[in-house]
């Protein structure tokens, strides 16, 4: 299968479960709550180290948020309801509620909720007031710019991690140029975010090692500098390859969020130096998602 | 299924009690004739309601009670679930320990509306009297929570120690406003009487108007923009048309903090 010449592997992407919520972060205008998102995303590209995964989804309109302010919405995710819950704590509590005239909402509701102000709520030290409006409960939290509002929970939904494509190409910079296209395709995507620095990852990984204390190390069958040392699955043409990765709270949201990537990049062609779109699997050992590349495309 | 109306007959000489007539109550006692045989209280006497109102339809989840005067009380008291509209005068502690469903009033009301409810929502489109959302005469405390919303004027002592929820009046709000309030929100819209939130412990008062007379104990914070009264005049906007006025209303206020008295963690706010 061939899209604009560049061709589509025979392969799937190997995806796995994770918990996840979305938060709304609102500020006085949207630059300070743009600067709440990026605290709370920043070190937050992979779950084997950063403790979550989170993005931003996208930019809320004043009329779209809960205080009628300019909003961002964020999903994080991690591999279970505890882990959760301990980074929602983390870094809310360092990254939103220390951004000045910031506010923090829950952006999912379900029949499991986690702690958001009510974990953040003794910052206020006895000084700070429960609201209840429309049956949702929210904390006033006295703090030095004014007042810290913050829902006190926030709901958990099963997600998805871990959806990919890797893009095999002619230069990093032919490469980079066609996933920055993808990235911008994706966050049109509502449910799906790419957690790593600009959402492209220059290092994609394989499961397991050669050194037992590491769960991932490089995925040296994509590398390179590699070929012609190891049993490459790159052709003499490729010089560089970049991975997108997705999470979503959804198997739709994935499948779409990867469709847009993919046909985005692929509009650049060959003539450009994209050569193949190829997936990264573990043959089942990784998760129970499977993304087929040619299915999606379909 | 067409809403079950009651016709009050004639003008009750004494106060007549409707706590049975609720929609929880009406759904148990089953058919017509047994609902025409509930046993009301005129005064000390038992009466048949079947003598004191005609009635038709046949929802009982659905009442309509007419030509009520204000001599009735305690109209959907303890309901659960349902809605209860009175076309004309609501009487006296109206929704009294309430905990769920919708009442609402055309006319007027009494006295202790809303006294000691638990959940549910009240609206009345007249005045109400006094003791607004407070508790009975030998309560610790008055409404636990639910919505009051009363689109004329109140009396004295609106909110008075209650627990929580939130008490909306549109028009004038005599003396006494949230006295010894100990959680909750009250807003008044229009003037407001004499020393409101006098020996409030919580919650939150927030008035249209300066008060005619503000009590030495409520400390003065200045004037600040309160964030959350965004994110509460959004939520108020969005509870129906008759709300969507206050999508106008911005966070500056002039703020009071008290009862120093009586803990002080309570806040008047006066819009600007």
């Amino acid at each position: 299968m061939k899209l604009n010449g560049v061709k589509i592997d025979d392969t799937f992407a190997e995806a796995f479960p994770m918990k996840a919520t979305r938060l709304i972060i609102t500020a006085m205008t949207l630059k300070w709550a743009y600067r709440a998102a990026n605290s709370l995303t920043g070190f937050a590209s992979s779950v084997i180290a950063c403790g979550c995964e989170a993005d931003i989804e996208r930019e809320l309109k004043p009329e779209e948020t809960p205080d009628g302010r300019p909003g961002i919405a964020v999903i994080m995710f991690a591999m279970s309801k505890a882990q959760l819950a301990d980074q929602i704590a983390r870094r809310v509590g360092q990254s939103v509620m220390t951004t000045a005239t910031s506010a923090c909402f829950a952006g999912l509701r379900g029949e499991l909720m986690l702690p958001l102000g009510k974990t953040l709520r003794y910052f206020g030290d006895g000084h700070q007031i429960a609201k209840v409006l429309d049956g949702v409960r929210y904390w006033r939290i006295p703090v030095m710019h004014g007042e810290f509002l913050c829902e006190e929970t926030t709901g958990v939904a099963p997600a998805i991690g871990g959806g990919n494509f890797l893009v095999l190409a002619k230069t990093s910079r032919h490469g980079l140029s066609a996933c920055e296209k993808a990235v911008k395709a994706i966050r049109r995507v509502r449910g799906a975010v790419t957690t790593f620095p600009g959402g492209i990852v220059g290092s994609g990984s394989k499961v397991g090692s050669k050194y037992g204390f590491l769960q991932a190390s490089t995925n040296e069958a994509f590398c390179p500098t590699l070929k012609g040392r190891v049993d490459s699955k790159l052709s003499p043409e490729v010089g560089s390859v970049l991975e997108i990765v997705i999470d979503g709270l959804s198997e739709s949201a994935i499948s779409e969020a990867m469709r847009a990537g993919i046909e985005a990049v692929c509009s650049q062609g060959p003539e450009k130096g994209i050569y193949r779109i190829s997936a990264g699997n573990f043959a089942g050992k990784l998760g129970p998602y499977h993304f087929h590349l040619r299915k999606i495309l379909r | 299924m067409k809403p079950m109306i009651f016709t009050l007959r004639e003008k009750p000489r004494q106060t007549l009690d409707l706590s049975a007539l609720t929609p929880d109550s009406l759904a148990a006692t089953g058919g017509k004739r047994r609902i025409l045989n509930i046993q009301l209280l005129l005064g000390p006497a038992k009466v048949r309601l079947g003598d004191v109102f005609s009635v038709s339809g046949d929802n009982p989840e659905d009442i309509e009670l007419r030509r009520t005067t204000e001599r009735v009380v305690r109209i959907g008291a303890g309901m659960s679930r349902g809605r209860i509209a009175v076309k004309a005068h609501g009487g006296d502690e109206l929704g009294y320990r309430m905990k769920g469903g919708v009442i609402r009033v055309a006319g007027d009301c009494g006295d202790r509306l809303g006294c000691n409810m638990v959940w549910g929502r009240v609206e009345v489109e007249g005045n109400a009297g006094d003791y607004v959302g407070g508790g009975a005469p030998n309560a610790t405390h008055g409404m636990k929570d639910g919505l009051i919303t009363v689109w004329g004027n109140a009396g004295n002592r609106v909110g008075n120690k209650m627990r929580r929820g939130m008490i909306l009046v549109a028009g004038e709000v005599a003396d006494f406003t949230g006295a010894g309030m100990i959680a909750g929100t009250i807003v008044a819209l229009g003037k407001s009487g004499k020393l409101p939130g006098y020996g409030m412990k919580r919650g939150s008062i927030i008035l249209g108007k300066r008060p005619g007379q503000l009590g030495a104990t409520l400390s003065d914070c200045g004037t600040l923009k309160m964030e959350y009264l965004r994110l509460f005049f959004k939520q108020l906007s969005r509870m129906g048309s008759r709300y969507r006025f206050f999508r106008d209303f911005g966070p500056e206020v002039h703020l009071y903090a008290g009862d120093l008295a009586n803990g002080g963690k309570g806040e008047l706010m006066v819009l600007l």
